[in-house]
């Protein structure tokens, strides 16, 4: 098997789970808690079991992460790199351990690796705890990566009750990173209003077998989603009727 | 792009755009780029939960503005559903321009009937 899936395999094989990712997904809800367990699987079960397990594999999964994801060092992947595939996995599986998580992601904030203190601040906000804001902010303070104090300030503004206060002004003045600050910026204009729950709902039960499923010849993945004023449109909706100009964009580029 | 959807419209094409910030982002963005949100045409999408950016093979793949963003890309998705063109781009510079987007719609072929 190539390289895009070695992070989930490896996570399966921690999980005595054979290489089938569906599979995994019910094995991770099951073993690790998760409240998002699907209906099929015994959540009675899953609920007995002990944290201690759920840290265990919080670590291996963020060492998963650790291992499998590299950072290029200019602004834009190869084509061809697909380990993009780890970071997706890695927040889908922490979203699904929830509650659980956030001891080892908040220790994660200090870890050595700068990537992995990236994805621990970027995967806080998604699992959304208040338990991690008082580390969230030191990120936001000193981090010396601008990733790092970037994502704390996102994930400060979606774990929701986010209030300025004089350290926060400072730091949307005064830090040395422009995106840090329009970051920093975007948190407080949130007025303590925490990313919808559906997000992490959304996330946590993504079916990673639908990874880059949308090839030329191949049937459209269906999707639901909403534009600014709150309009839901859904793929399948324009079928029989219109073809469809699908383009990604990120922000103003 | 945006001054060219009238073409869009009449090639009877349907132009999503998805972006994978929340929706308060996105209305923001457009405020910053001097439009009022409810004078946009096109639908703009937001996909906070990066799950259909994952899925159409986009999400967290490049670096800018410090974080990990979504690989520009189009799709052309013909009126039975199916997946009939497919641009990734290789820099934020690299988008196919509405006429080459608007020819692919063209070698789909009219509706049936209208």
């Amino acid at each position: 098997m190539s390289e895009p899936l070695s992070s989930t395999r490896s996570l399966a094989t921690v999980l005595s789970a054979g290489p089938c990712v569906t599979a995994l997904v019910s094995l991770v809800a099951l073993f690790l808690g998760s409240d998002r367990a699907s209906a099929q699987t015994p959540v009675a079960a899953s609920e007995r079991r002990g944290t201690g397990l759920a840290h265990s594999s919080t670590d291996e999964i963020v060492g998963r992460f650790r291992r499998g994801w590299t950072a290029e060092k200019g602004h834009i992947r190869p084509l061809d790199d697909r380990n993009w595939k780890t970071r997706i996995t890695a927040l889908k599986s922490l979203v699904m351990v929830g509650p659980a998580a956030v001891p080892p992601l908040v220790r994660g904030l200090d870890d050595e690796n700068a990537e992995a203190r990236v994805f621990a601040a970027q995967t806080l906000g998604f699992v959304g705890d208040a338990r991690a804001v008082n580390r969230l902010e030191r990120t936001l303070a000193e981090d010396k990566d601008p990733a790092a104090r970037l994502y704390a300030a996102d994930s400060l503004g979606m774990i929701g009750g986010f209030r300025s206060n004089p350290l926060v002004e400072r730091i949307a003045v005064k830090d040395p990173n422009k995106d840090v600050r329009a970051h920093l910026k975007y948190a407080i204009e949130r007025n303590g209003e925490a990313v919808s729950k559906t997000v992490r709902e959304d996330l946590g039960r993504f079916d990673l077998s639908r990874l880059a499923t949308a090839q030329v010849g191949k049937s459209a993945p269906d999707f639901t989603l909403t534009d600014a004023l709150g309009r839901r449109y859904q793929l399948s909706d324009f079928r029989g009727k219109k073809p469809v100009v699908l383009v990604f964009i990120y922000g103003d580029t | 792009m945006r001054n060219r959807l009238k073409d869009f419209d009449a090639a009877g094409a349907q132009v999503l755009v998805v972006d994978p910030h929340e929706s308060y982002r996105v209305r923001h963005l457009l405020k910053e780029a001097g439009f009022d949100s409810g004078d946009v045409h096109v639908p703009i999408l937001a996909d906070p939960s990066h799950t259909v950016s994952a899925t159409y093979g986009v999400a967290f793949q490049m670096r800018i503005h410090t974080e990990w963003s979504n690989r520009p890309a189009s799709f052309i998705i013909d009126r039975d559903g199916t997946i009939r063109f497919a641009h990734p781009a290789k820099s934020f510079s690299d988008r196919p321009t509405p006429d080459v987007l608007l020819r692919e719609l063209e070698k789909l072929g009219r509706p049936r009937a209208e």
